[in-house]
């Protein structure tokens, strides 16, 4: 379904990304673990069209979208959930969601699709009216992760979800992706939290300064000698 | 002579040949080359503040104003020789500059408010000047004949001209040494990331205020001039923030923040200004003023970093295809 | 002085406040989406007037029916500039933007001097000279008009910006342009019509209103600078604000010329600026 390869990509003069090579196929949920700087932000936001990167492509379904924006990513089907959750503030969850379906691609299903978000965290539902920026950071993650779900996505790109929660508020996201990923969304995660997103996930990718370095099964990479000493610690 | 030091004199040499021209010619000109020395000193005065430390200013009519008026009024009241009046005319903007870059420091205004905060100082600069009989309200006051260089007062244009050219030289020079020493060191930090000037010790503020200061006292030295060669002063010409527009456009063309930009740009378009009055303004009123302003939005279209980045550019690009050629040749 | 008088004045004040509203509400419109001060605002109001009393001249064509007309020229015009002028400009920074704005001034007082001369001019209307008599005040019917067309058009665009899908885009794009772009936001595209709207407006704004100006080619500047109080006092960026600072602006500018003279009440809306600037940098409805 995606397939990235030879993807150079950074900021101004500075490359990050050092052809990076990952696919994700319908139905997986794939995980991309390294530590903080290792070029995991970059990756996703290049996927997701903010990026146009100096070389490679991507490829997702039969288009190309390297390089061609954000919206064209949008119109394709993949959607972003930053990092560090971007609601938008001043505006109410409704609005939030309501402009997650303003692309004229997903817009003309957005009750549905509000109905869906909301069936999925009933919590934004009681908060429909309240100011985003108002809310708890867990509030906020759900609300990130259901605006990206009403641009109807048929990859949902996942960055940091659980940075800055409470332990019980990463299970509760969690939960909701592993639910969102058996009803049939693809989803690619990205994480600093190795030992979760390896437990959810089918496979794995370790990305170390701006390399694809181990990719595999999750539960294999769980047990690798290599990725348990660089990121879960002596166990 | 070296080639370094060559390359640093050239930019003299040319100033030098274009300043001494006008001499040469009819009076008529030398009166547009009065104007465009005077633009040119305005604009290096105001680039201290606009361009090195990167403060975006649009209040210095009130420098311009507090020169030319003071040294009037002390010219009309006390018979003191503008020549002494002038200093005091740039103590009084130097004084009001300090005080506006500690306003701005103090209530930590971000650089839009800034700008605003300076047009609406300038604008009640404007108000009271034309409102206050004491400063001849709208109609200004009209400077005693005298008509001695001893009174500042010349009898031909060319003295007026030299004598605008040794502020200018003045001026440069300073300009100059401000980006040779530890003090341009520090505005241009300043101007590029004042949380980080801020966070490696520089003292902000005294920077900041030394700034405003100097290029305060500068624009009130050339206000006086200005009052001296028009024999007048007048709200409408001296503290209106019209003339602070073209004073930033004129930088903005050259290039804001270089050395020479403030230099070229008003070099090359004060004169423009007046050819296009010559060949176009008989026939319709303001057509001149047209073309002018058609011209100056072009080149900040095309150039938003001015006349002398594009012309980097152009050298960097030219530079980077000969290497291209050399190594393919090889 | 009577309290009548003052009276007058207050309604007069809040009239004009209405159509400083408007105005300043569309330079927040272009402002939110894309950090553009333009400082060619005023100017633009100003071209609008003048293209009413162009059109007043050749058509007899009435001011009320020139606006809607001028609406869609300036919606046209303003995302013509927006593409090709301003939006490369503005990709080299905010600041070489407002410059350009600087230029635009120039170029715009020029051709007005240059095509209508630099007398003072005034454009009848059909409403001019009628004045509507509710004892104790006397309100001029053009005044009165402009007031309340510059009301419903505030509110309307008002509306707009909190309601609509348009509107929840600006604001996206205000908030936060990156995750604007994640949502398939065309960021060019929203800045682009927001700035045809925002001198659309003018468009419509500058013939409804004309009956109250002298116009001369240089009047744009002092109307940015109304424009730019208002803008700041509400809260740069603050739509909210920038409606009730229109009014504040308006009352205080005819009750302080009442009581203190045309100078200090002309002053007073700069006095308010630099209070504001330095105290309430948030607007005086902003939250700190």
């Amino acid at each position: 379904m995606l397939e990235v390869s030879g993807l150079v990509a950074g900021y101004g003069r500075i490359t990050i990304l050092r052809e990076v090579e990952l696919s994700v196929a319908e139905g997986e949920l794939v995980a991309l673990v390294g530590v903080n700087g290792s070029g995991k932000t970059t990756l996703m936001k290049t996927i997701a069209g903010l990026i146009a990167p100096g070389a490679g492509q991507v490829r997702f379904e039969a288009a190309e979208l390297a390089g061609r924006g954000a919206e064209r990513a949008v119109q394709a089907g993949i959607v972003l959930v930053p990092e560090g959750r971007m609601v938008f503030p001043r505006m109410s969850v409704w609005e939030n969601l309501m402009l997650g379906g303003v692309h004229p691609r997903p817009r003309p299903g957005r009750a549905e699709s509000l109905e869906r978000v909301f069936d999925l965290f009933p919590r934004l539902a009681e908060r429909r009216d309240q100011k985003a920026a108002t809310m708890s950071g867990g509030e906020q993650q759900m609300l990130a992760i259901g605006r990206g779900l009403m641009a109807k996505p048929k990859l949902l790109i996942l960055d940091e979800p659980s940075l800055g929660l409470s332990p019980l508020m990463v299970q509760e996201t969690y939960a909701a992706l592993r639910r969102l990923n058996r009803e049939g969304l693809t989803i690619l995660l990205a994480e600093q939290n190795v030992k979760l997103s390896l437990a959810v996930s089918t496979r794995g990718y370790v990305i170390e300064n701006g390399r694809i370095v181990l990719k595999g099964a999750s539960e294999a990479l769980a047990r690798d000698p290599a990725t348990r000493q660089a990121y879960l610690g002596h166990l | 002579m070296s080639k370094q030091s060559l390359r640093a004199a050239w930019p003299w040499l040319a100033f030098v040949v274009v300043a001494l021209v006008p001499l040469a010619l009819s009076s008529s000109w030398v009166n547009v080359a009065i104007m465009t020395m005077l633009f040119v000193y305005f604009c290096i005065a105001w680039n201290i503040v606009g361009g090195i430390a990167g403060q975006f200013c649009i209040g210095h009519s009130l420098f311009l104003a507090a020169g030319a008026y003071t040294s009037t009024l002390l010219a009309i009241h006390f018979g003191l020789t503008p020549w002494v009046g002038m200093f005091a005319g740039a103590a009084v903007a130097a004084v009001m500059g300090v005080f506006i870059a500690w306003l701005s420091f103090r209530y930590a205004l971000p650089p839009l408010s800034f700008a605003l905060a300076t047009i609406a100082l300038a604008m009640l600069g404007y108000l009271a000047l034309s409102s206050t009989d004491f400063f001849g309200a709208s109609r200004g006051l009209t400077l005693p004949m005298r008509g001695t260089p001893a009174a500042y007062q010349f009898r031909n244009d060319s003295s007026y001209y030299i004598v605008i050219l040794v502020h200018v030289a003045v001026a440069l020079g300073l300009t100059i040494w401000l980006y040779g020493t530890r003090v341009g060191l520090y505005l241009r930090a300043l101007r590029d990331n004042e949380r980080a000037a801020r966070a490696i010790g520089i003292p902000v503020l005294k920077y900041k205020m030394l700034a405003m200061g100097l290029s305060g006292a500068l624009m009130a030295f050339g206000g006086t001039f200005y009052a001296q060669y028009l024999q007048y002063v007048e709200p409408r010409t001296f503290a209106n923030i019209n003339i602070v527009i073209e004073i930033i456009l004129f930088t903005v063309v050259g290039s804001v923040g270089t050395v020479w930009g403030p230099v070229v740009g008003p070099l090359l378009l004060v004169p423009a200004g007046e050819w296009l009055r010559h060949a176009f303004g008989g026939s319709v009123p303001g057509i001149h003023l047209l073309i002018y302003g058609v011209l100056l939005v072009v080149v900040i279209r095309f150039a938003p970093d001015g006349l002398l980045g594009a012309l980097a550019r152009a050298r960097q690009a030219l530079r980077a295809r000969r290497a291209e050629k050399e190594s393919s040749a090889q | 002085m009577s309290l009548d008088v003052l009276l007058q004045a207050t309604v007069q004040g809040l009239q004009m406040g209405a159509i400083y509203a408007l105005i300043a509400l569309s330079l927040t419109l272009i402002f939110s989406v894309g950090g553009l001060l333009n400082f060619a605002h005023g100017d633009f109001l100003a071209l609008a007037m003048y293209g009413a009393f162009a059109l007043y001249q050749a058509f007899h064509m009435d001011a009320y029916w020139a606006a809607p007309l001028l609406f869609f020229v300036f919606f046209a015009l303003g995302m013509l500039l927006f593409r090709r002028l301003v939006q490369p400009v503005l990709e080299a920074g905010v600041l070489a933007g407002a410059q350009l704005t600087l230029g635009l001034v120039f170029v715009q007082e020029s051709a007005l001097l240059a095509v209508f001369g630099g007398d003072y001019l005034t454009v009848p209307t059909v409403l001019s000279n009628k004045n509507l008599v509710l004892p104790p005040l006397v309100m001029p019917w053009t005044l009165l008009v402009g007031a309340a067309l510059a009301a419903v058009l505030s509110v309307t665009l008002y509306g707009v910006l909190m309601r609509t899908d348009f509107g929840r885009q600006v604001r996206a794009i205000t908030q936060n342009r990156d995750a604007a772009a994640l949502m398939g936001i065309r960021i060019q595209r929203v800045q682009a019509i927001a700035f045809g709207v925002g001198i659309g407006l003018l468009g419509l704004t500058g013939p409804v209103v004309v009956a109250q100006f002298t116009l001369s080619p240089t009047m744009g500047l002092d109307l940015t600078l109304v424009a730019l109080i208002v803008m700041v006092i509400g809260g740069i960026g603050n739509f909210l604000g920038s409606m009730v600072g229109g009014l504040i602006i308006g009352v205080a500018e005819s009750v302080g010329s009442l009581l203190y003279g045309g100078t200090v009440g002309a002053m007073i809306p700069y006095a308010i600026l630099v209070f504001v600037l330095l105290f309430r940098p948030h607007g005086l409805l902003g939250e700190h």
